[in-house]
């Protein structure tokens, strides 16, 4: 909420400078968020008279004017057409300076002479009005300082409300700071000029100044012409309504618009301005309806009806779906209730009789409607947080007394008051002690009920407690502990000491995996790979561009009812595309070598089910090295990796089994990994067409690992000594012809099932196909290292050994000994 | 007969160092060590003729041959040496290395800087403690809102635009909902960090729709602000440094009461003012506060038995400070030049 300091400066005296107001406000809780500085242009500027008016021969839309500024004559050409003979405006006249730089010089506009500019309101920055030349009242003598002039226009320029010149405020140096208020939903009671300039009455001890309400009424009495009932009396708590007849609508006078301005609100006509005024003022949302709109002279606060509709005043048709809470007549809707009114009711130029409504709503059902048909306006804001129950009268007064003032008219006599749920006071217990035991520090009951009070808090002993009754514009305040928050808060946070924890340090170990991703991330990256954080979200597109079949379990994703976008109104079931993303961003920046990884959640919607799983997902792509030493990096340096990783985490029974059934993986180049038999990872080459769908360019190699299994897997690593060998090893080497497809896993498999202890090691040392060898075949040179504990090994005893390796593998598997 | 040996066994030695020293390789040497001193040397032959000369004087042959030979040996073995000298040379002249060239290097990898933050704040917190604690990112209203002392249709929810999956199923919009479930699983005392993502339905250019949070909290008995005071002004102190200053002021959280922001003096201007610190001199890096009795009730705590307080950071946010990152969005791009800085 933006306060000007002009217009708080009415409530209350602020001897404080900006950056001690400031810094006492948001130490309060109010946070100031930002601060705006307005000073107009005005310095220099004269009045001048408009002596004759005549057409422009070359124009138009322009006139040729004849203005006189005290004694003298000058004569200009003006760009609003309205402008009349007898009229006073500013003038800016050869050599000013305007705000933005440019100097006024005599010169011709389209042949004719002119000789200054007749300036607007915002020209001068005294307001948003552009529409043409700003006029000043009939009477005002030419000549003159406008800073002189406009003095008796606007409190602003030097007088407060009651018209007594202002103490700091010169007359030629008139400025206002607004301040940007950021309010926490909790402090509604500051969402107006009045509540703010009750904190800081609070907080420095200056009073607040109430304004005097008085105004005649006429004899014609308010229940001649309007009735109010209230049907919902469980969500209307009050409604009160004061009838005005024989108004005249018009443009506000240029304080009202400066303060409506700064506090963000355009101005409209001086009785919308009035209602949007108070509003700002006090915090009560109002509304004027035009009183020959409401048919049948009957206001209803009832529920809308199936199909109802209403058009706002934002120019929305709203149809209602049936509990929506409206202010209608007797044909139908006038307003959403305390969020916006109609367009058919509104006040206009023509309108001459109005009802003001200043009511109470329940918070509860004004957020719902205004959520479910998406508004939010000034006033939805503030019955949705809570807004004085008691005080609704006082600010129709307020707006009726304004409206009188300004657009004239003759107030009915009395006040419509219907109050279904009358304010009651709020009793909370209040101890000394819980104050001191939350805050940590020893509150005397003077200090601690001392400041409750300076907040209007009546506070009386009752046993060993008491008990507090907040005034009932702080709807926030309920219980003790809010009470002990507005001790806190009044004594200052920064007084609060500095304590360390006591009691004793819980013993409990964290049962999650943290740690455990923590070494897999460092890992990787000492392995690296450049961690990446991709958003959980995935676009529905996906699933198609990494070739996944129409019920393949992936495509199971959860699915966001509001998302961002299309392309993130899924969660992801996969790490994997996500992965071929970030990858293809990087090769399109020029980045041709990269190994990249991520370790994150990925979901499942199993049939309403959800699930969240972990995995990590590695890529490499591009050369390995730098470009001196390169060499192409291939689906064996992926695999190395994730060797190393399984080795760390102390999981040794793996096994890579070829697949060719993963539709992003290259068909001869994929494979699952399994720990006892159940499914890890999968690691591959990417499919090329899914490479072509991601737009890499070149070849990529990954890997995905579930790492929830894996962290159930790993163990920690029990070191057990073993003696170091005392003799020496025997190597022998084999080289066999295999068929193409047989794995060399397969090979490995059948030596371990013969369960010779003599085996220290066993490395595959070549494997090579093509020249030489059939097709269909290939050639596996394997290296054994033959070792005994107990003794040094002859060859005799190792070849007899080895031959049966041989004999066992050829009968096996067919192979041929080369 | 024994003077023309003699002389003959001069010229020999004349002869067979002028081979041995003009030899210009080990094999040269070699044969000429072979040809002049071996078994069928021209040695042996002059001294095949030692039965020509009577039997006193071939003690003084031998005694000639034997210097001879003991001076060719020794003749051998430095030209021996400076060969080996002079080819070990040659070798290095060829075998140079430039060492300035680059090394055969292993790529390095990084951490995101949201790892590597949330290292840093659960390290600071660990040895204080503090167990880590996680949730699900896909929560129900009640752990994220109800629970939380944030009923339906409560204005607070407006401070969190929330993406839903259905009426109950929501993305979490803060790691709070961890606070709820760890009360619910164990009794007091507790210290708990909870690390997380958390997302809200916002995307521009100092939002986006998924971001990071720590949560920290600490139930027990008599636990008071002044304590929340005290632990965050030691974390802080960890995290940016033993000197920076601290502000607490009054702000609004449902679930705590009272609640604070915790302000840094602006690590940039150092609290002269800034485009960062909005020229206020102080950067928001926590919320905190005292758990409401709302969120005691809710897990079943007794709230005149137990107090607590809960605090919670945007992980992003420290990272933009720590590193003076101007740009939210770079943290989800994933543009390996920005990656690899860290």
């Amino acid at each position: 909420m933006n306060i000007s300091l002009e217009w708080l400066s009415e409530y209350i005296d602020i001897e404080l400078g900006l950056d001690e107001l400031s810094s006492l406000l948001t130490n309060a809780g109010l946070e100031i968020e930002g601060l705006e500085y307005k000073k107009p242009a005005i310095e220099g500027i004269l009045t001048a008279r408009i002596e004759k008016v005549s057409n422009h021969p070359d124009s138009e839309k322009l006139k040729l004017c004849n203005v006189s500024v005290g004694a003298d004559e000058y004569k200009l050409v003006c760009g609003d057409s309205s402008i009349k003979v007898g009229e006073i405006v500013p003038i800016a006249l050869p050599g000013y300076k305007l705000p933005d730089g440019s100097v006024i010089k005599k010169t011709k506009v389209r042949g004719a002479d002119s000789e200054g500019m007749l300036c607007s309101e915002k020209e001068l920055g005294l307001s948003e009005e552009n529409a043409g030349v700003m006029r000043l009242p009939e009477g005002t003598e030419s000549g003159k300082e406008i800073g002189q002039v406009i003095t008796g226009l606007s409190p602003m320029f030097g007088l407060n409300a009651s018209g007594a010149p202002k103490k700091s405020v010169s007359l030629a140096g008139y400025s206002d700071s607004v301040f940007e208020v950021g309010l926490t939903p909790n402090r509604s009671d500051c969402l107006s000029i009045l509540g703010v300039a009750r904190e800081l009455s609070a907080l420095t001890g200056f009073k607040v100044h109430s304004h005097e309400i008085s105004f005649d009424e006429s004899t014609r009495s308010v229940n001649e012409d309007i009735d109010v009932i209230i049907e919902e009396k469980t969500t209307c708590s009050r409604y009160t309504a004061r009838v005005i007849k024989r108004i005249k609508v018009a443009k506000s006078p240029l304080w009202l618009r400066q303060r409506l301005e700064s506090a963000g609100v355009r101005p409209i006509n001086n009785v919308v301005d009035v209602t949007n005024y108070v509003l700002m003022e006090m915090g009560q949302p109002l509304h004027a309806f035009d009183l020959a709109r409401i048919e049948g002279g009957k206001i209803t606060v009832r529920k809308a009806r199936k199909k109802e509709f209403l058009k706002t005043l934002d120019g929305i048709e709203r149809t209602f779906c049936g509990d929506e809470l409206l202010i209608a007549d007797n044909k139908g809707p006038l307003a959403l209730a305390g969020i916006m009114g109609g367009l058919d009711s509104s006040v206009t130029d023509g309108t001459t009789d109005i009802v003001i409504e200043s009511a109470h709503f329940i918070p509860e059902t004004v957020r719902k409607t205004s959520r479910k048909q998406g508004i939010h306006s000034e006033s939805s804001h503030r019955f949705e947080r809570g807004v004085d129950l008691v005080a609704v009268p006082d600010a129709l007064d307020r707006a009726a007394m304004l409206i009188s003032q300004l657009a004239g008219g003759k107030i009915s006599k009395g006040m419509i008051d219907s109050y279904p749920m009358p304010y009651e006071n709020k009793e909370i217990r209040f101890r000394t002690q819980s104050c001191s035991d939350v805050l940590g520090i020893e509150m005397s009951a003077d200090e601690s009920l001392a400041y409750l009070r300076k907040l209007n808090m009546e506070v009386t002993l009752n046993g060993e407690e008491y008990l507090v009754v907040p005034p009932p514009y702080r709807v926030d305040i309920e219980r003790e502990i809010d009470l002990i928050e507005e001790v806190a808060r009044l004594k200052g946070y920064s007084e609060i000491p500095v304590e360390n924890l006591s009691g004793v340090m819980p013993d409990r170990i964290s049962e999650n995996s943290g740690s455990l991703i923590l070494l897999i991330k460092r890992f990787m990256a000492d392995s690296g790979f450049n961690e990446l954080i991709n958003y959980t979200f995935q676009a529905p597109g996906d699933m198609d561009m990494l070739g996944l079949g129409d019920i393949d379990p992936l495509r199971d994703r959860p699915k966001l009812i509001n998302p961002i976008s299309e392309e993130l109104s899924l969660m992801r079931s996969t790490l994997i595309s996500g992965m071929l993303n970030s990858a293809s961003f990087n090769l399109k920046k020029q980045n041709r070598a990269l190994n990249l990884f991520e370790l994150g959640k990925v979901f499942r919607d199993d049939g309403g089910q959800i699930t969240e799983s972990r995995r990590l997902s590695a890529l490499i792509t591009g050369d390995k090295g730098t470009l001196l030493w390169k060499r192409e990096g291939d689906i064996y340096d992926i695999k190395g990796v994730l060797e190393n990783l399984l080795d760390l985490l102390n999981i040794k029974e793996y096994n890579f089994v070829n697949c060719s059934d993963i539709s992003y993986l290259h068909p001869g180049r994929g494979a699952r990994v399994f720990v006892c038999g159940k499914e890890i990872a999968l690691i591959g080459e990417i499919h090329p067409s899914v490479t072509e769908n991601f737009d890499l360019r070149q070849k990529a190699c990954i890997f995905d690992l579930n790492i929830d299994a894996v962290s159930l897997l790993s163990k920690e690593n029990n070191i057990k000594f073993s003696d170091v060998p005392p003799f020496p090893f025997v190597e022998r080497d084999m080289a066999l012809m295999l068929d193409k497809s047989l794995p060399s896993n397969d090979i490995m498999q059948l030596i371990g099932g013969l369960h010779i202890d003599l085996i220290e090691n066993i490395d595959i040392f070549d494997q090579f196909e093509g020249e030489g060898i059939e097709d269909g075949k290939k050639s596996l040179a394997i290296r054994f290292r033959y070792r005994s504990s107990k003794e040094t090994l002859t060859d005799e005893k190792v070849n007899e050994v080895h031959n049966a390796i041989v004999a066992h593998l050829v009968d096996k598997t067919g192979a041929i000994l080369r | 007969m024994l003077s023309e040996l003699l002389k003959s066994l001069d010229s020999f030695k004349l002869e067979s160092e002028n081979a041995f020293l003009n030899a210009a390789s080990k094999e040269e040497l070699e044969k000429a060590r072979v040809a002049y001193l071996g078994k069928k040397g021209k040695i042996s032959e002059i001294l095949k003729r030692v039965g020509t000369l009577s039997p006193e004087q071939r003690p003084l042959l031998g005694k000639r041959s034997n210097e001879i030979k003991a001076a060719l040996e020794s003749t051998i073995s430095s030209k021996t040496a400076e060969l080996l000298e002079a080819s070990r040379a040659e070798r290095f002249r060829t075998e140079t290395l430039d060492l300035s060239l680059p090394g055969r290097r292993v790529a390095i990898g990084s951490l995101h800087p949201v790892t590597t933050i949330m290292q840093e704040i659960t390290a600071a917190l660990v040895p204080l403690g503090f167990v880590i604690e996680e949730g699900p990112d896909i929560e129900s209203d009640y752990y994220n809102f109800e629970a939380l002392n944030i009923p339906k249709d409560h204005p607070a929810r407006e401070m969190q635009d929330t993406f839903y999956l259905s009426q109950d199923l929501l993305l979490r919009t803060h790691t709070s909902p961890v606070q709820i479930r760890t009360m619910e699983k164990y009794s007091p005392p507790m210290r708990v960090i909870a690390p997380g993502t958390v997302y809200r339905c916002d995307s521009d250019v100092t939002h986006t729709p998924m971001f990071h949070q720590v949560e920290g909290f600490v139930v027990d008995k008599k636990v008071s602000f002044a304590q929340l005071k005290g632990l965050l002004t030691t974390f802080v102190h960890k995290i940016f440094g033993a000197h920076v200053a601290l502000r607490f002021r009054p702000s609004f959280f449902p679930f705590t009461e009272p609640s604070a922001e915790v302000d840094i003096r602006c690590v940039i201007c150092k609290g002269e003012g800034c485009r960062v610190c909005k020229d206020t001199g102080w950067l928001e890096i926590l919320g905190a506060g005292m758990i409401d009795p709302e969120v005691f009730k809710s897990v079943g705590y007794d709230p005149d038995k137990y107090s607590g307080f809960a605090f919670g950071m945007g992980v992003e946010r420290i990272a933009m400070l720590k590193y003076g990152i101007k740009d939210l969005r770079m943290f989800f791009e994933n543009d390996i030049r920005f990656l690899q800085q860290f």
